[in-house]
């Protein structure tokens, strides 16, 4: 008898590839409703203005003309927000427009043409404000705070400070000390797919929102907030989303004037943003300052860690509470330390809103501390493999901030790379100009602390099966183009012994799925994963049974068999067909149905902010980049990426190379040329993609992605994430491997030609002048 | 993001070309659209007639010649007679925009690309935000607000200052029949008017290189963050005919920037000096350093003034280390 092979490990195309490659897949612009209007936005031209009146006279002669919203109309002056302890966001000013860009009103009309036209028309009375644009500012006392929230009279958001261990004695009693101060340029998540929904008011009274995002369930929320209505006549509907990053993982305040649009016209209203309105709703990385100072004794034992952030969160809250921390407590691994101090600031300034994205909280602090430990490698003179690897977390700890660490893959991540990458014969041993550098990183697999104080499972998956022997799996995690509906089909097919093929998932409708928290926080495959397993399961012993009835033999002796059959352990004769225990367990009972959910274990210690950066596990990465750097225009080139990410198991190998290469190519856009960049006035200066610097499938090397499984005991069959924490060491990697280079090290991000050729010139001055005084 | 409405006319002669220029005095020329459409959907300087030049055979296929206004970005990329007759235009085209946008380009457009500035090549609503420009809805320039203001706006074609070293002549047809400019002489210092005179009605129909081009080595160096997509943030082409042999001594040269300027310039002072010389890291550091001094980059580019004019000094040494036969 041959027994159920499994997926797990091997290589296959996402479900939904053929749908997206073929350009069949309906995404939000390819969905139109009957009598639908087209809504444009009006945005603020002022920097920081009370909006006193909107007049829509010139913007109603334009053919096709139907209906505005403006500031004070009912709903548009409702807070939401993705943090219920930061909702300070707006559909509309209430009063106040806090950033060039920002959304003032909106014009809904027959054409999109004429939406464009009309809104263009739109004119506003406004009475400035003092704007404030540099974080340094933002900690200044204020009688026009940005919202009434702030700390102590100025534009501080949030303060966090932390303290385990004797800090002060670790440095007194240090052998090195390194580290710096470090500056890091706001980044976009530069997804595909702009954002876009379109609101249909039901002829039954419910509203429905269809929406390219990563959080249906957040929004959800803060539409019946918003709209003042019972969440079950809100229905929201996730099409396929052309990537997310972090940058839909909101509820936005278009979300909330499509609706109010459409609740007030009577018509479905349908509003996609151009690519500069994707910048102008930003939600991306953090512009941030960070200072570190890392300490370590003779014998490269770490001491301590001291760091300081300030972040600008630019004009609304979002996720930047959960920011504030993750810039200190994401720094607790992967290396043991016995005193760590942190203080964070995030400040409100007048420009468009920071967020979460793609290794959230945990890359530019990454940054800071992989610089530190190359500068203390360097002044210990060891490896700086060897002094990682001695100071590496070991598995089935805690770390002083009570972070539970079970399985880690590290020692074998850094073994791994350093074969790969030749590192031995390279390392401080190539021509000036080339170069070598290693970064590594740790990051959460999904927060284990719900946003909203909840007893409901943070993940829940149903399975339906009628007499066709589909699997039907309903889930409200947000596929956005990362792969968690493969995932849960394999989840499911894994649990029943089934192929993957026999299984559809269903992961976008709020009327018809089981609440999901969404995609954020790298927590999908764990969560929806174990929550998709356990309905699998549940399936399983329903089939055992059916078996048992069709052949006299005891259910738990079944087991899943080659070909979707399913085996007897005690009689090899005994085969009993998948379609022959469904059509069993069907009889006298219909269609079968099943669910399985997942809530985090209980974690954390018993101190303020304990909460942030729990998780229920923790994946570990180590990476080389090798690059070239011309000092003649500090140009530089990355030639190679060796990328060992733990992952705790490769469902799906493919998948994970998948994201392994694409937080590479993204973390090289954040260290070598991305930065929104903004003009003294507080207005985007490169809101386009020609202007923010993506790298090109030219400027991107080759990437050799090394999965480590270090078999997770609480992932679902082992795994844990792989999509956000491979994209932070890539940056210090790199910065790591220009000072092999050129022997300097970058205080700014990206790490921009003019930049490496700044610090270039500034290390020959500084030598001339040791010379001239020597 | 969507084209305003428009008339689009499509003339299949150059007679019919002139008609519809003459009928319709507020229109903009198309070849592949790729600089003006692009310009048209952020509301840039929007024309109620634009006259497509992609039917007239005068512009493009075979019997048009290598050098047709007409041709695309991809032919000058892949065509055999331009990679004997000048090697160096078909590695700049390959180096423009991406893949995609060198299938549409043209010749033509790519010669007369407008001029960028990032205070002018934003959105309706940005530009509005910004009280505009003078290039574009308002009377002042943001970079340099003078009074009698001219607008710098950078040029940003890659294949001009090629053309330049190769020493090519532009071939124009009008009304009143065909006139030839050197193209060196094509451009006026100004980021609104561009050209030296154009008559109405009047396009481009090709370029002609002078009969000892192919006697010429030109090798051209162009600065840009990423390596396909962006514009030049500084261009040099240098050109040079050998006395006898390739590698001894020059007996006369070219130089010409892109990038740097509202218009493509050729520097001849530089060049001069070089006549009598053989290229060595010396000469060229010189013309590296004398080049720098001549360029004058404006702030309404991504890299700093600063940092594109030391680069001048790269660009122009390598341009020309790189016509040794050797490199
Ligand atoms: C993302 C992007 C990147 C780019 N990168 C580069 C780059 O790296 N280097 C570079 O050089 N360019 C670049 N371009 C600019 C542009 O695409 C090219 O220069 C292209 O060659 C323009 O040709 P076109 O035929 O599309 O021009 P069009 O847009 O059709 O026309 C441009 C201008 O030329 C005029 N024109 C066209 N043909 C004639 C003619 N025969 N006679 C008179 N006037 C004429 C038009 O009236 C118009 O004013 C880029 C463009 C984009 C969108
Ligand atoms: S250079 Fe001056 S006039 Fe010209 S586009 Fe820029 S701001 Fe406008």
């Amino acid at each position: 008898m041959t027994r159920y092979q499994s997926t797990v490990g091997s290589r296959f195309p996402l479900i939904d590839s053929m749908e997206k490659t073929s350009g069949q897949g309906i995404y939000i612009e390819d969905m139109k409703f009957p009598g639908m209007l087209y809504a444009r936005l009006v945005r603020s031209t002022e920097t920081y203005a009370q909006v006193e009146e909107v007049d829509f006279s010139a913007a109603q002669e334009v053919e096709g003309y139907v209906d505005s919203l403006a500031p004070g109309e009912p709903g548009t002056g409702n807070t939401f927000g993705v943090l219920p302890i930061s909702e300070d966001e707006t559909p509309l000013p209430a009063p106040n427009a806090l950033y060039s860009g920002a959304i003032v009103a909106a014009v809904a009309c027959e054409s999109e043409v004429g939406a464009r036209e009309a809104a263009l028309r739109v004119q506003m009375r406004t009475k400035k404000l003092p704007a404030v644009l540099r974080p340094k500012d933002a900690l200044k006392e204020t009688d026009q705070p940005i919202h009434s929230n702030t700390i102590g009279g100025t534009n501080l958001h949030k303060a966090v400070d932390q303290e385990f261990g004797d800090v002060d004695g670790a440095f007194e009693q240090a052998d090195v000390v390194t580290g710096g101060e470090y500056v890091f340029d706001g980044i976009n998540h530069g997804f595909t797919e702009p954002i876009g929904c379109i609101a249909v008011p039901e002829p039954n009274g419910r509203m429905s929102l269809y929406s390219a995002t990563q959080v249906p369930h957040y929004l959800h929320r803060a539409l019946a907030k918003v709209l003042e209505m019972p969440m079950h006549r809100i229905r929201v509907y996730k099409p396929l989303v052309g990537g997310g990053f972090g940058g839909k993982s909101d509820p936005f305040p278009h979300e909330m004037v499509a609706a109010l649009l459409a609740r007030k016209t009577g018509r479905p209203v349908k509003l996609i943003f151009d690519r500069d309105e994707v910048f102008l709703n930003n939600h991306g990385r953090h512009p941030t300052e960070y200072k570190i100072r890392v300490a370590a004794d003779r014998e490269g034992r770490l001491l301590g860690l001291d760091a300081h952030s300030r972040i600008d969160g630019g004009a609304w809250g979002s996720f930047g509470v959960v920011t504030t921390y993750y810039n200190g407590v994401l720094s607790q691994g992967p290396y043991r330390l016995p005193s760590f101090r942190y203080s964070g600031r995030r400040v409100y300034t007048n420009k468009p809103a920071s967020g979460a994205m793609r290794g959230h909280g945990a890359v530019n602090a990454r940054y800071a501390l992989e610089t530190a430990l190359d500068e203390m490698a360097e002044k210990l003179q060891v490896d700086p493999f060897d002094l990682r690897a001695q100071n590496a977390l070991p598995a089935n700890t805690t770390t002083l901030n009570h972070l539970r660490i079970t399985s880690t893959g590290f020692l074998e991540c850094l073994e791994r790379v350093r074969e790969r990458s030749g590192w031995n014969e390279k390392f401080r041993k190539m021509p000036y100009g080339r170069g070598i550098g290693l970064g590594c990183g740790f990051y959460i697999s999904g927060s284990a602390l719900p946003i909203h104080r909840t007893r409901t499972p943070q993940s829940t998956v149903h399975i339906k099966i009628d007499v066709d022997g589909g699997v039907t799996i309903h889930s409200l995690a947000a596929d956005i183009g990362q792969g968690s509906d493969t995932m849960l089909a394999q989840c499911v097919a894994e649990a029943m012994g089934v192929r993957i093929d026999r299984c559809r998932v269903l992961a976008k409708d709020t009327d018809t799925a089981p609440i999901d928290l969404g995609s954020y926080s790298s927590r999908v495959t764990f969560m929806a994963g174990n929550a998709a397993l356990r309905a699998g399961e549940a399936i399983f012993r329903k089939l055992q049974r059916a078996c048992a009835r069709l052949t006299g033999k005891s259910a738990e002796g079944f087991v899943k068999g080659a070909d979707e059959t399913y085996l007897h352990l005690d009689d090899p004769g005994v085969v009993v067909p998948y379609m022959d225990a469904l059509r069993e367990a069907l009889a006298d009972n219909g269609a079968l149905i099943a669910k399985g959910a997942y809530i985090a274990p209980k974690l954390g210690g018993a101190f303020k902010g304990s909460g942030a950066g729990l998780s229920p596990s923790y994946s570990y990465q180590a990476f080389v980049a090798e690059v070239e750097v011309d000092p003649e225009t500090g140009f530089t080139r990355v030639d190679k990426i060796w990328a060992a990410h733990d992952c705790g198991k490769a469902l799906n190998r493919l998948a994970v190379e998948g994201q392994l290469e694409g937080s590479v190519h993204m973390g090289m856009g954040q260290a070598l040329t991305e930065q929104m960049v903004y003009l003294n006035n507080g207005q985007l200066r490169n809101a386009s993609f020609l202007d923010y610097k993506i790298p090109s499938p030219v400027d991107t090397p080759e990437i050799e992605a090394i999965v480590v499984e270090s078999n997770d005991p609480e992932g679902p069959l082992g795994a844990k994430e792989c999509g956000e924490g491979a994209l932070a060491p890539i940056i210090p990697a790199i910065g790591n491997a220009i000072y092999d280079a050129v022997g300097v090290r970058l205080h700014e991000v990206p790490m921009t030609p003019e930049r490496v050729l700044k610090a270039l010139e500034q290390k020959r001055k500084a030598e001339e002048k040791a010379r001239a005084h020597s | 993001m969507r084209i305003p409405d428009l008339a689009l006319h499509r003339p299949g002669s150059l007679d019919e070309a002139f008609e519809a220029t003459a009928a319709h005095p507020d229109h903009d020329l198309l070849g592949g659209g790729t600089d003006l459409l692009c310009n048209y959907k952020w509301r840039l300087n929007v024309r109620p007639h634009v006259i497509s030049l992609r039917h007239l055979p005068e512009l493009q296929g075979e019997a048009a010649g290598p050098l047709a206004a007409g041709r695309t970005l991809h032919e000058l990329e892949h065509c055999p007679v331009l990679a004997q007759l000048c090697p160096e235009l078909s590695r700049a085209a390959a180096q423009i925009a991406t893949p995609l946008i060198r299938r549409t380009a043209t010749l033509g457009g790519n010669l007369h690309l407008d001029t960028r500035c990032w205070h002018f090549n934003q959105t309706a609503e940005w530009r509005l935000a910004h009280d505009s420009c003078l290039k574009a809805e308002a009377d002042q320039c943001r970079v340099q607000p003078v009074p009698g203001d001219v607008c710098v706006a950078t040029y940003s074609g890659d294949l001009a200052p090629v053309l330049m070293a190769y020493g090519a002549e532009a071939v124009l047809v009008g009304p009143d029949g065909e006139r030839r400019v050197p193209l060196s002489e094509y451009y006026a210092l100004d980021g609104i008017r561009r050209f030296a005179e154009r008559k109405p009605g009047e396009l481009m129909l090709r370029l002609d290189l002078p009969q000892d081009a192919g006697d010429w080595t030109v090798r051209y160096q162009k600065l840009r963050l990423r390596e396909t997509f962006d514009f030049p943030e500084g261009g040099v082409a240098v050109g040079v005919r050998w006395a006898d042999q390739p590698g001894g001594e020059i007996a006369e040269a070219r130089v010409a920037s892109t990038a740097y300027d509202s218009v493509p310039r050729v520097h001849p002072d530089l060049a001069e000096r070089l006549v009598g010389r053989q290229i060595q890291e010396d000469v060229a550091e010189e013309l590296g350093a004398s080049l720098r001094e001549e360029v004058r980059p404006m702030k309404n580019t991504s890299m700093s003034p600063a940092y594109r004019k030391k680069m001048a000094r790269v660009l122009a040494k390598r341009a020309l280390l790189a016509c040794l036969p050797s490199s």
